[in-house]
């Protein structure tokens, strides 16, 4: 019936057949396809959504990595006994903030599920304040799940989805057929909330892309932000710097500043920003997720720290000393995709780009630094200053080094590219404190 | 180990089984890529994603007896999202290098090709490129075979009309 179609296809084939196969390259493409596939899987990998609001905003991850767990057995009884609060005592260690959530009882136990191609998925339990929620969750299935990525998460509150960031991790149990793991969620701007009911919508990244619908209601009432108006102005090394105001939250203390138009140099990473009380107890910048939001061009950031919101301080210092910063004209590197090419190096030569392509960056820097966050590039600007689509941020160590990667979408790039730090170990002289209260 | 075995293992997420059933169908994949993207650099990139991709979601794969085609799959997918990403930029640049290779069968083919819907054409590229059985195709697509047989009816003759208004001068 179609024999002529059919013959031109089957030509097609046998031209198809002819062409050279180039066996090195395709050997190569394949052992780095792997490669880049296991450096993003290679640990409980943290995915974080882009904040839709206004301008657009990157948020800054800093995962620390920490292998033992401390937590007195008392803690441990007492937290076991409640659903999903177990997970917590994994979190604790990098967060006082939270263990003063499970003192003050602020957690809350849910328990409501909804099953959905033959897969439960169950809310444990739920921390929400008015920066942010965090969602315990576990999923359960007959058969074996699929990974726990997520091709949307988003919670409604009054008809409206909360934009903010979501981060999730891909925990890499045993139990295939059960999972659990968290969700955090750190809200763009201050929630005011009309009620105690929420409702997540999320769905999976499986083949019939299961999409959960969960409503739940919060029995306890939401506490709400302890706002102090700063708006100091403070000149470190020449560059000033101007603390507008510093907002107590139960899950993270949002410290807003605005960097000076006119500064020298662009500042990246306050390593050790901190508020400390009168008998000198120290809550320091949150360690295992978002720790500040702000544009790459804007001069406006918020640095989340560890909450102090159910302690009572007589007296509340805000103080910092290790400011990371670069000239202006150094704050990036620029780097040929195409070429795989580094045109411009990073500043005094302090970190060492080690492998470029069109899909992923990678670069190592010698010796431990577990104060460098996990996103150590914050992002790309090709030629045309288009700002470049991203896919995956990594960062491990090993015994002598530090490794970073970030991937890299398919997509139209008019090279050269210019690649911004989100930190560098470079820093202003001098050091800040100021009073809070 | 027979291809069927090694998708097992490369299921259970064993790197050397992986890495064996993508050497075994690397020169499929490259010429998918080739037939889509028209040149060896853009082919080898996306042999280079397909790989990251595949590896994965290697987990989903239900039955191992499908893995080239899968594998297939992942490729026509990635290069249409590359076509149409670059859809701007494709003008004469690209018609000139297929028109260099000595065969105009392929250059009529691909602006044919290019004419049908992508489901059309990954559904061309899976029977007559890829030499994939009609029931396979109707498994891995859910329906029945009787619908894979009209769907493609349909697409050879989206090809015959296309041919008959444009491109059958160059072909007497």
């Amino acid at each position: 019936m179609y024999e002529k179609e059919e013959a031109k296809l089957h030509d097609m084939q046998k031209d198809l057949e002819k062409i050279s196969i180039p066996e090195d390259e395709l050997n190569q493409a394949i052992q780095q396809g792997m490669q880049i596939a296991k450096s993003s899987k290679r640990r409980k990998k943290r995915s974080f959504k882009r904040i839709a609001w206004s301008i657009s905003i990157a948020a800054l991850l800093f995962i620390t990595l920490v292998t033992s767990i401390r937590v007195s057995p008392a803690f441990a009884k007492t937290v076991a006994s409640i659903p999903g609060l177990e997970r917590l005592v994994d979190l604790i260690q990098y967060d006082k903030g939270l263990q003063a959530i499970v003192d003050n009882k602020y957690y809350e136990a849910i328990g409501v599920s909804q099953t959905k191609d033959n897969i439960k998925f169950t809310i444990d339990g739920v921390i929400v304040d008015e920066s942010g929620m965090v969602i315990f969750y576990t999923t359960e299935s007959p058969t074996k799940l699929s990974s726990g990525d997520y091709g949307m998460i988003e919670i409604f509150h009054n008809g409206k989805s909360l934009e903010g960031s979501t981060e999730y991790g891909y925990p890499d149990q045993e139990d295939k057929k059960y999972r659990t793991d968290e969700i955090t969620f750190t809200f763009g701007e201050q929630q005011k909330y009309s009620s105690k009911e929420f409702e997540l919508k999320l769905n999976l990244r499986n083949e019939q892309k299961t999409s959960f619908s969960i409503p739940f209601t919060l029995k306890k009432d939401i506490q709400k932000g302890k706002v102090f108006t700063i708006n100091k102005e403070i000149i470190m090394d020449g560059q000033k710097i101007v603390i507008e105001d510093i907002t107590l939250y139960p899950l993270r203390v949002a410290v807003n500043m605005t960097f000076d138009q006119r500064n020298t140099m662009r500042i990246l990473n306050f390593e050790d920003i901190r508020i400390e009380d009168e008998h000198g107890e120290i809550w320091g910048s949150i360690r295992n997720g978002i720790t500040s939001f702000g544009g790459n061009d804007d001069h406006q950031r918020t640095f989340f720290l560890q909450s102090n919101f159910f302690k009572q301080p007589k007296n509340l210092y805000l103080k910092f000393d290790k400011v990371q910063a670069l000239p202006k004209k150094d704050a990036y590197i620029i780097v040929d995709l195409n070429k795989e090419k580094v045109i411009k190096g990073p500043y005094k030569d302090k970190l060492e780009i080690t492998n470029i392509s069109k899909l992923s960056i990678e670069a190592k820097m010698e010796g431990k630094h577990e104060d460098l966050p996990y996103q150590l590039f914050y992002g790309l600007k090709d030629f045309e200053g288009r700002e470049l689509d991203t896919n995956s941020w990594s960062g491990w160590s090993d015994n002598d080094s530090v490794h970073w990667q970030v991937g890299i979408e398919p997509q139209k790039i008019v090279n050269p590219v210019k690649v911004y730090f989100s930190a560098y170990p470079n820093y202003l002289k001098g050091s800040t404190s100021i009073q809070i209260k | 180990m027979e291809p069927q075995e090694l998708a097992q293992q490369a299921i259970k997420e064993d790197d050397n089984a992986f890495l064996a059933i993508m050497q075994l169908y690397k020169n499929d994949l490259y010429r998918t890529a080739y037939a889509f993207l028209k040149n060896e650099h853009d082919a080898i990139e996306a042999v280079q994603e397909v790989t990251v991709r595949a590896y994965q979601k290697i987990h989903t794969l239900k039955e191992p007896a499908y893995t080239k085609t899968w594998l297939i799959r992942i490729m026509m997918n990635y290069c249409q999202d590359q076509i149409a990403k670059n859809k701007r930029f494709t003008s004469n640049e690209k018609l000139q290098e297929i028109a260099t290779m000595d065969d105009t069968s392929f250059l009529e083919l691909n602006e044919a090709m290019a004419s049908l819907s992508k489901k059309d054409q990954q559904l061309i590229t899976l029977k007559y490129l890829q030499d994939t059985k009609i029931k396979d195709i109707a498994v891995l697509e859910n329906i029945p075979e009787g619908t894979v047989k009209s769907r493609l009816h349909k697409a050879l003759q989206s090809l015959r009309t296309f041919w008959s208004k444009g491109g059958e001068n160059t072909d007497v």
